[in-house]
């Protein structure tokens, strides 16, 4: 009779679910901020949109300490990006594997309790990423290869700020454990 | 973005269902890859443009106009001494016709429905595609916090300026590391906040348990929807069929 009334276990907990919606949309948002402010594609708006993007990543996974975190955030992305800012959705099985690849890399080097597992996981995360985008960029131009050299200088530049947004966001995640701000789901 | 901005259109792309346009994007965005002639990518990028202009938010659309247009010349201008260099051969803008073609293609359709989407909308859509809990959750709590995000922003704005930091494109140059700072910190830690009353009140109202919800206004397809449909699948298997296809003698 206990057991009937017992609700039961699931993987995602809604509070985690909602923490990866939030910051999925403070992702874009962001990114799409320090671009307009910026005045679209000048290098030191790439840099930082991509510093930021990632230092938000690491907040978000050392949040939710979960297999699968990486996966779902990419889902809810890009299918946020193709409804509102005209992501292609093309895109989507390639950056389901690059999380899914990610998640892998997060559990088999030490799992996620060690910050540095996640650390490594993001950095991996970022590199997959821009290596699809690239890979869409080939699709698309494919006939103009010197076009695909162009976008790769770009996303070089992007990834740069993904870097250093490794260890702002270490830093930023710290600061905000200390203060009691960020508490594991 | 409509989804951003709240505004009220009744036009032909506003009736239609999400779904119907999310089929749409992707199919086109799909065939286009596979695409290399320009008469099929020119034939699927003309429909676009009047897919997109059925949206009637013309300042927009003038607007990504002009950023794609600025960044295709921007590439090109980049590419052309790169394919100088590299084969030793002259390359002009003609020459990037098709990659073009391509990218103005998937733009018309993308954003189409990015403009007509609603936030009720949108999520009509997600929940009428049936997406696992998992999914739907996340995926709503996104849509729904672009509006707080925004006040958020325009009130750190507006703190910050009430202590004489001004926020904008020379603090960003001048001062990057402590503009973002000063802008961010807040709101990682009013996300946080926000995500764990959001959390706390959804494990209260019980959402996720076993018993799936009811639909008080089930969204259906309609006729406009199998029009666009039927529309956009003849028209894109007209486009392979030029390209792979018996119409392949229509090309120049």
């Amino acid at each position: 009779m206990l057991n009937t009334l017992t609700p039961p276990t699931r993987y995602w907990q809604p509070g985690e679910l909602i923490v990866i919606g939030i910051f999925s949309a403070m992702i874009k948002l962001s990114s799409l901020l320090i671009a307009l402010t910026g005045g679209g594609m000048n290098p030191l708006s790439l840099v930082l949109k991509n510093l930021v993007a990632t230092s938000l990543l690491v907040v978000l996974v050392f949040k939710v300490r979960k297999f699968g975190v990486l996966t779902l955030f990419v889902t809810v992305s890009t299918l946020i990006s193709m409804l509102l800012d005209g992501g292609n959705i093309i895109r989507l099985p390639g950056a389901l594997i690059a999380g899914g690849l990610c998640d892998l890399v997060i559990h088999f080097s030490g799992g996620y309790q060690k910050p540095g597992a996640l650390i490594a996981g993001v950095a991996v995360f970022d590199l997959l990423s821009r290596f699809i985008a690239l890979g869409l960029s080939w699709l698309t131009m494919r006939e103009q290869p010197a076009m695909v050299m162009v976008a790769s200088v770009i996303v070089a530049l992007g990834y740069l700020g993904c870097l250093m947004g490794l260890f702002s966001g270490l830093h930023l995640s710290r600061e905000l454990t200390h203060a009691g701000v960020l508490r594991h789901e | 973005m409509q989804a951003y901005s709240g505004t009220n259109n009744t036009g032909f792309i506003h009736r239609l269902d999400a779904r119907t346009k999310m089929a749409v994007a992707a199919g086109v965005s799909i065939v286009v890859v596979c695409l290399k002639e320009p008469l099929p990518l020119a034939l699927i990028g003309i429909m676009g443009f009047f897919f997109l202009l059925s949206t009637g938010r013309f300042r927009l659309m003038a607007l990504a106009y002009l950023f794609i247009g600025l960044m295709l010349i921007t590439a090109a201008g980049c590419a052309i001494p790169i394919i100088k260099l590299l084969k030793g051969s002259d390359a002009s803008y003609a020459d990037f016709l098709v990659p073009f073609l391509r990218i103005i293609a998937t733009m018309n359709v993308v954003l189409a429905m990015a403009l007509s989407n609603r936030i009720q909308g949108m999520l009509s859509a997600l929940k009428s595609l049936r997406l696992p809990l998992f999914i739907y959750l996340p995926t709503s709590a996104t849509i729904r916090f672009i509006p707080v995000f925004m006040e958020d922003v325009r009130q750190i704005r507006e703190s910050l300026k009430i202590r004489g930091f001004h926020i904008g494109v020379k603090s960003l140059f001048l001062h990057p590391i402590l503009t973002l700072r000063l802008m961010f910190a807040p709101l990682v830690i009013r996300a946080l906040r926000s995500a764990d009353d959001l959390g706390m009140a959804a494990e209260l109202k019980g959402i996720g348990l076993t018993t799936s919800s009811t639909h008080h206004n089930p969204t259906r397809l309609g006729f406009r929807d199998a029009f666009t449909l039927l529309f956009w699948v003849l028209l894109l298997g007209l486009s392979l069929g030029i390209e792979f296809g018996p119409l392949k003698e229509m090309l120049p």
